[in-house]
């Protein structure tokens, strides 16, 4: 069952100021050890994204046949993920600031979705890795549409969070961009519209120019071959959609994954802040392609502890951290990604019935 | 295609330039002939450039006095810089190690005020140099000497032995064409350091003159002193000075509360001083400004500055950030000695 849980209760203070020391060293130890190979991941993983884009738009474009079409469809996707996932989160959230190049800086970055670069530092990096899983405070807890703990009452209208869920993973490049907009707050008197104008101003703008490119500019180019190329474009990002909102929901919301009142960020200890991320995150397991495909958040536990250390050194530092948490009792959660995927599944399931219907956990499958 | 727009403000231009040769001027000193692109602005003999290079993933920029001439650059469209190869340094390290002809070097615009001032009262102009101080004044002399041989100069020119003379060939050249030019080598190590009968002697009108001092700081210091307690009118001088030791190889760090800065914030034009171990971001809301921030504890990089110049220390480590740092996260970063921010 899963449970809000005070973090500070269940560990001891020596306990925590050791797990927040062990933590500490690990992140230095990498910090000590970033260098070239680092800089030449992510400059190959940007030509290669590069690359994937050229292709898939110019098979896209030039298909004669349907299967090259679908060829140039997923080339396009498989861009477009990387874009979003392995090269722009990771870099807006300072992985690469070290490498003092103006063109991966974490501030000025812009990338290939609807979301605005600035909405998306202060909603993400800020508001969700600062506040992870604390209800009321990290608004990625839900996004405000699903219900996913019995720490939040029931409403009949969770029964169809399922339709929610579909759709904002169809739409999640739109949902993610609205996500400053508060909408929830809105409707229920807590802020004004009006007092989102700055950012509706923001979206707006990258709506307009993501949506010339990819439903306008490129299909204009095609000529009487438009329509096609319309269609490439809104599958590959659509593909990117279901992709990208699967693996960020197997981060947070499968079972297992804690949640925690707005009490027990105050005076927090670094020590407990670690606790909280180790207790909120989950990974799953995979091939190299995997975790480069999903930006290496199946390392959503790494990922959490040390936000702004280059994504792709998570999966060597995964082993200690595995051993610091079974050292201090913590839980590591993890498993394949069907299976942490078909927890998250249970979950929006699970909490779009009344409690009442579940005295006992009997509903769920247990954590391993 | 990627929208991979970059506010101009932290864009720096990279201007590619062609390394067209690498000349050994002393055993620790090579000049390096560059061709810059089209677009390059030009420079006044004195001035400096910025240099980038990558050395293991981080880029890393030094400035360079350029040691050639205009006339040469319209001439031959190069110019030269001249570096010495510091002890631990990571950027003349690798321009002596890596970079050969054929290669590229990343250039920006030139700048700098240590130029020649035609207000100056013709005929006076001493040049005092110490080390690779020379660059400049070498590409000063030349320049002048080309468009007025007859000019009187002075150079004073301080190395420790003769094998670390660098230009000595130009310098000789200059001497043959310049009759007015007098130069003077002194050899440190038998010599000791300058005094003021050595310069008087070298050059019995320096209070009066103009006089151009280029070399580390504490060589400027001791020759300013000098100067001044030589001549009851106070000399014009210009100087421009040299490399500087690491904060970390100087002295040990103190205590991060008894730590003190001069924060200059370029976009603003403000310059804070600051002492108990204030953060940048501490030190801006504090004289008024409004940062961006977000956390407030080093996590998520809402309040990461531009730092162009200084060293600070991470909070949360008590550690001294890498000099070549430029993106610092302003909310765990201590300013320590003169640090400037170009983006607040």
């Amino acid at each position: 069952m899963m449970k809000t849980t005070t973090p500070a209760r269940s560990l001891s203070a020596e306990q925590l100021e050791s797990l927040g020391r062990l933590l500490d060293q690990v992140r230095q130890d990498v910090l000590g050890d970033l260098g070239q190979k680092d800089a030449d991941y992510i400059r190959g993983i940007i030509r290669k994204q590069q690359m994937a884009e050229i292709l898939g738009r110019v098979l896209i474009h030039f298909s004669l046949t349907p299967v090259s079409w679908l060829i140039g469809v997923g080339l396009l996707s498989t861009a477009k993920i990387l874009e979003n996932m392995e090269i722009g989160h990771n870099i807006m959230h300072g992985q690469y600031d070290w490498m003092n190049d103006p063109k991966l800086f974490s501030q000025t970055y812009e990338w290939d979705t609807i979301c605005d670069g600035d909405s998306w530092r202060k909603t993400h990096n800020f508001e969700h890795h600062t506040y992870t899983n604390i209800l009321g405070m990290d608004r990625d807890y839900g996004y405000g549409l699903l219900r996913l703990t019995n720490t939040t009452p029931w409403r009949p209208k969770h029964l169809f969070q399922f339709i929610n869920y579909f759709f904002l993973s169809l739409l999640f490049d739109w949902g993610v961009g609205l996500h400053e907009l508060e909408v929830e707050k809105i409707r229920s008197g807590k802020t004004r519209l009006r007092d989102k104008w700055p950012f509706l101003k923001r979206f707006f703008r990258k709506a307009r120019n993501q949506v010339l490119k990819d439903y306008v500019l490129f299909p204009l180019l095609a000529g009487p071959m438009a329509l096609k190329v319309l269609l490439g474009n809104l599958m590959a990002n659509l593909i990117r959609n279901l992709w990208a909102s699967t693996i960020i929901f197997c981060g947070h919301f499968t079972e297992g994954a804690q949640t925690f009142r707005k009490q027990d960020y105050e005076n927090e200890s670094r020590g407990m802040w670690y606790y909280r991320q180790l207790l909120g995150s989950s990974n799953f397991t995979g091939s190299r392609w995997l975790h480069i495909m999903s930006g290496h958040l199946s390392f959503q536990i790494e990922h959490h502890l040390f936000p702004d250390i280059p994504a792709h050194r998570y999966r060597e530092i995964a082993p200690r951290v595995r051993q610091i948490c079974v050292a201090h009792g913590v839980p590591y959660n993890t498993g394949g990604f069907w299976r942490q995927w078909s927890t998250v599944v249970a979950r929006i399931w699970r909490y779009s019935l009344p409690d009442s219907l579940f005295s006992e956990p009997r509903g769920l499958p247990r954590a391993g | 295609m990627t929208l991979c727009e970059i506010d101009p403000l932290f864009s720096r231009q990279r201007m590619a330039a062609e390394v067209i040769a690498v000349l050994d001027e002393t055993a620790q000193v090579k000049t390096f002939v560059i061709r810059p692109p089209s677009r390059w602005k030009g420079f006044i003999e004195g001035q400096h450039i910025p240099v980038e290079v990558e050395v293991n993933g981080v880029r890393m920029r030094r400035f360079y006095s350029i040691s050639s001439t205009q006339q040469r650059y319209l001439r031959e469209g190069v110019i030269t810089i001249t570096v010495k190869h510091q002890e631990h340094g990571r950027v003349s390290g690798f321009l002596h190690e890596r970079v050969r002809t054929g290669g590229i070097l990343y250039i920006g615009e030139a700048s700098g005020s240590f130029t020649l001032n035609h207000s100056n009262p013709p005929g006076d102009i001493v040049f005092i140099a110490a080390g690779s101080g020379i660059t400049p004044i070498i590409s000063i002399i030349e320049s002048l000497g080309e468009r007025q041989p007859g000019l009187a100069m002075t150079l004073i020119y301080y190395v420790r032995n003769s094998g670390q003379v660098i230009f000595r060939e130009r310098l000789e050249l200059l001497s043959e064409r310049c009759h007015r030019l007098n130069i003077h080598l002194h050899f440190t190590a038998e010599e000791g350091r300058a005094s003021r009968d050595q310069l008087l002697r070298d050059s019995p009108n320096i209070t009066a003159s103009a006089v151009y001092l280029c070399g580390p700081q504490l060589f400027m210091q001791r020759v300013i002193q000098e100067l001044k307690a030589s001549g009851s009118s106070s000399p014009d001088i210009r100087q421009e000075h040299f490399g500087g030791p690491f904060l970390a190889e100087r002295t040990p760090l103190p205590a991060m509360d008894k730590v003190t800065a001069k924060v200059h914030l370029q976009q603003s034009g403000r310059e804070i001083e600051s002492q108990g171990g204030q953060s940048l971001l501490e030190i801006a809301e504090s004289h008024g400004l409004q940062p961006k921030f977000g956390c407030r504890s080093g996590v998520c990089h809402e309040c990461t500055c531009v730092k162009t110049g200084g060293q600070v220390i991470n909070r949360l480590t008590g550690e001294l950030v890498p000099e070549e740092q430029e993106f610092v996260q302003a909310c765990i970063s201590i300013p320590v000695g003169a640090v400037t921010i170009e983006n607040w």
